[in-house]
């Protein structure tokens, strides 16, 4: 593989890269606490003490970020995880056996699918409470069907292939058959699902901490730091434009690692 | 229908038909079943901390919810499907139909507009973009459409709101006509309407517009480089007729779709964006319904957005069914 | 082995139908197609039996109902005498490495994801066979060490063949069933596969049930042949009486085609 070639893939990883570094590194640079509330130095503009300015009560908005990037981040890391655990495993054991509860379960992906994703969420956070694990579960539990479908696909035509055929002749145990020879197989296309699915669900969480749903103060996230710009985006634009611009990053950065590591599986390349 | 249609195709339709009705009642089976479940009580709205508990109990009665749940399922089913009755508010007390009918103008406006206009934009730059694959064109299309399929569309609202409305003046932030609109003639109402859409409809429109873009250029490389056009090709065809009457015909069909997958996309978006620009849409009404437990409305709000995506897939797989052969013969799924 | 007793078939199919249900929507709407219907034949040990057919005429159907991957909607296959359709799933598990299949399809024989060696490995290790390296085992099917690092996408069509038999014969299986095992070959390849799968039936004391639609191959290979079309088997016999007195029309169709191809062989 001649990943330098590849430029989606290096540009994503590249941009990944830092914004990982800024998360992880970043309170090594910032003498303020996340929570820390001076309201003498309110919505002041970025000055060397506060290179981002601050918010409504004084915070260092460049600390929040650092703070809010690893709430944003890491919810969307870890609902992506469940997500794709989810869809896998469901997507493995009906592709593999069929039948009538295949049938059922691809129905339910069906309704599921049907459902606009930001509303049901919003109704689940809205009138359950809104927690970091609620939010890592509710999301994960509307986000693994895309991923259910293209692992039932991958193993349906999987399944019929002679080693698999041959294994099983063997007196292989279905669980030697599924995890060890048919799941590695279909591996590919999960990651690139996986990754992309990262990058929707940095989406939809910002935009409902953006409704103030999503993640609850005094915790920051992204997008409930772009709340506090609703006033007047560009004229406090420390609160709007950098939070604006991890989020697009970030999404940018999944999407082209996404579209990189499809056109590095790309049959016809090879 | 007309006669010449197949026994097979009115099969498929029926068979469509059926299987939506029975997404549509699972769906919002679902739904009233999570907002019941969910903790929290709506009476509490309503209660001041010196008022009785036997306040609280006339109002359970009154709003039904001291019965058993299931009892209030099949009621509230009952009604629904029965007289098409959704209830009435808790909160303002009138009827959730009423409510819906008036939010549904401002919503199915927005959407409606934002998707023909991502379906213009997506379709002529992913055309544009397939017919000149590597080139500059569609590496700078590549770029741009990169950043509208990743942009966050509130994000993107608000940044048009600083320029456009508060530096600029040009547009207004929010609402859906101006303070003075009754005062104006039929056709300043018009414009004094779309003047209010125009933001809200670019900020819906573009980012979607990126994921059509992508599909159709996708969709166009695969059939321009299909044996059919090479045939057509090697028979001397001239290339702007094979791209147009081959290429783009072709792949104009998944498009249909498409649309039917991306309504949801749509309504989770048209939902952020009415909050953002405070128009008084289905998605507004919905946000503060779920604040003040507002079950009836809730549950009309769900079944409406949900009726609506699964007629509009149901309309997609029809199309489809009708123009393309090959799917009337294949099993229930055309994706 | 007493039970390979030389009157007693090793394997006997009776009345063997098979159809396949296609499900629309709901399970309600299914419609049939009968691939297999009431077909019954018997093998002997140390006999190797093929069945001939087109593409399509329900042969692979007939394998794939014996190792267990398709149920048929009715009949019999005895194995050894017992009825392996009403046995229970763990009897079943029994008799899996006494019947192991060769399939056409060598390329996606072999996971592609393992290295011959692991291939093998994993093989021997499920089957518990202690007796033999993975050397001498190779050298069965007559192939070096070298290739044991090999991942499958490495190895030509015939070296995947034979790696494909040595691994069905890991379990000691005395019933072989060979699915066009030499059809996706080139002649000459071929011809070797063939001499191997003759050695290794008078070495391994095996039984092979061959199905294919090439009778010129299966002549150096069977000495029964059944001859199928559209789900039915309507000509058994011992291979020479087949090639002198064919009977039935298709049968004399197939045997005129064989003996022309065969002249242009030599």
């Amino acid at each position: 593989m001649k990943i330098s070639a590849n430029h989606p893939l290096a540009i994503g990883c590249i941009i990944i890269f830092f914004i990982a570094l800024f998360v992880i590194f970043g309170p090594l640079f910032t003498s303020y606490s996340q929570h820390s509330q001076n309201l003498a130095i309110s919505l002041s503009s970025p000055s060397i003490q506060h290179p981002l300015g601050t918010d409504y009560y004084g915070r260092d908005v460049l600390t929040r970020l650092i703070y809010g990037g690893r709430i944003s981040l890491g919810i969307a890391v870890f609902s992506a995880i469940i997500a794709v655990l989810i869809g896998t495993v469901l997507g493995l054991f009906t592709g593999y056996y069929g039948g009538f509860p295949d049938l059922i379960i691809m129905r339910f992906v069906d309704v599921m699918l049907a459902f606009p994703r930001l509303f049901i969420v919003l109704l689940i956070i809205g009138l359950g409470g809104s927690s970091i694990p609620a939010l890592i579960w509710v999301i994960a539990l509307f986000s693994w069907m895309e991923i259910a479908r293209i692992v039932r696909s991958e193993v349906m035509s999987l399944k019929n292939r002679t080693y698999v055929k041959s294994a099983r002749a063997q007196g292989f145990s279905v669980n030697r058959i599924l995890f060890r020879h048919i799941l590695p197989n279909t591996i590919n296309p999960v990651i690139v699902a996986t990754v992309l699915s990262i990058s929707t669900i940095i989406l939809v969480e910002s935009g409902l901490s953006f409704l103030g749903l999503g993640v609850q103060p005094p915790n920051a996230s992204w997008g409930s730091i772009l709340n506090d710009a609703k006033i007047d985006p560009l004229g406090t634009w420390w609160l709007s434009v950098p939070a604006g611009f991890l989020i697009l990053f970030s999404v940018i950065g999944f999407n082209l690692i996404a579209d990189g590591i499809t056109e590095e599986l790309d049959p016809r390349k090879n | 229908m007309i006669p010449f249609l197949k026994n097979s195709l009115i099969r498929g339709i029926i068979r469509r038909l059926l299987s939506t009705i029975l997404t549509l009642w699972v769906g919002i089976t679902i739904c009233f079943f999570i907002i019941r479940l969910a903790p929290g009580d709506p009476t509490t709205r309503f209660l001041t901390p010196t008022q009785s508990t036997q306040t609280r109990d006339i109002l359970r009665t009154r709003f039904g919810l001291d019965q058993p749940l299931p009892n209030q399922y099949f009621h509230w089913l009952a009604r629904v499907g029965l007289h098409l009755d959704f209830g009435y508010s808790f909160l303002s007390g009138k009827s959730c139909a009423s409510i819906m009918t008036s939010a549904l103008k401002p919503t199915a406006f927005l959407t409606g507009t934002a998707l023909i206009i991502a379906l213009l934009l997506g379709i002529s730059t992913g055309a544009l973009a397939a017919i000149n694959t590597g080139r500059l064109t569609d590496r700078i299309l590549r770029s741009i459409m990169m950043v509208f399929l990743s942009v966050p569309a509130f994000w993107l609202g608000l940044i048009f709101i600083g320029f456009f409305s508060i530096k600029l003046g040009w547009l207004p932030s929010a609402q859906i006509r101006s303070l003075y609109y009754d005062q104006l003639s039929p056709l300043k109402q018009w414009l004094d309407t779309g003047k209010h859409l125009i933001l809200p409809v670019l900020t819906l429109g573009l980012p979607l517009s990126a994921n059509i873009y992508k599909y159709f250029r996708a969709e166009m490389i695969n059939t321009l480089q299909s044996d059919f056009i090479l045939a057509a090709r090697a028979r001397g065809i001239n290339k702007s007729r094979i791209i147009w009457q081959y290429g783009l015909k072709n792949s104009l069909l998944p498009v249909i779709s498409l649309i039917g997958i991306v309504i949801p996309a749509l309504l989770s978006g048209a939902l952020i964006i009415e909050v953002l620009f405070a128009l008084p849409g289905i998605g507004r009404t919905m946000v503060t319904a779920v604040f003040s437990r507002d079950y009836p409305l809730i549950m009309a709000g769900v079944s409406l957005s949900f009726l609506v995506v699964v007629s509009c897939n149901l309309l997609a797989d029809i199309v489809c069914l009708v123009i393309d052969p090959r799917a009337q013969n294949n099993s229930g799924k055309i994706i | 082995m007493e039970q390979k007793d030389k009157n007693r078939p090793i394997l006997s199919v009776s009345n063997l139908t098979i159809d396949y249900a296609f499900y629309r929507v709901g399970p309600f709407s299914a419609q049939h197609h009968a691939a297999v219907e009431n077909v019954s034949f018997k093998v002997y040990p140390g006999d190797c039996f093929a069945i001939v057919g087109e593409s399509g005429c329900g042969k692979t159907s007939i394998l794939n109902a014996i190792l267990g991957f398709v149920r048929p909607k009715n009949g019999a296959i005895f194995y050894n005498e017992q009825n392996l359709l009403t046995m229970a799933r763990r009897e079943f598990r029994l008799y899996r490495p006494e019947i192991q299949p060769v399939f056409q399809d060598f390329h996606n024989a072999l996971n592609p994801r393992f290295r011959i060696i692991e291939i093998l490995k994993e093989s021997l290790r499920i089957c518990s066979r202690k007796d033999i390296s993975i050397e001498e085992l190779i050298a069965v099917v007559g192939l070096g060490t070298d290739i044991l690092n090999y991942f499958p996408h490495q190895l030509s069509g015939g070296q995947k063949q034979r790696i494909v038999i040595a691994r069905a014969l890991i379990p000691k299986p005395q019933l072989l069933l060979l699915d066009e095992p030499v059809s996706s070959l080139d002649i000459t390849v071929a011809v070797q596969i063939i001499k191997l799968l003759k050695n290794l039936r008078k070495k391994e004391n095996l039984t092979f049930l061959l199905v294919s639609h090439n009778l010129p191959i299966i002549r150096l290979l069977a000495n029964r042949i059944a001859i199928m079309k559209n789900g039915h088997i309507f000509e058994e016999k011992p291979t020479e009486d087949l090639f002198e007195t064919p009977e039935h029309p298709y049968t004399r169709a197939l045997v005129n085609q064989a003996l022309i191809s065969c002249q242009s062989y030599q």
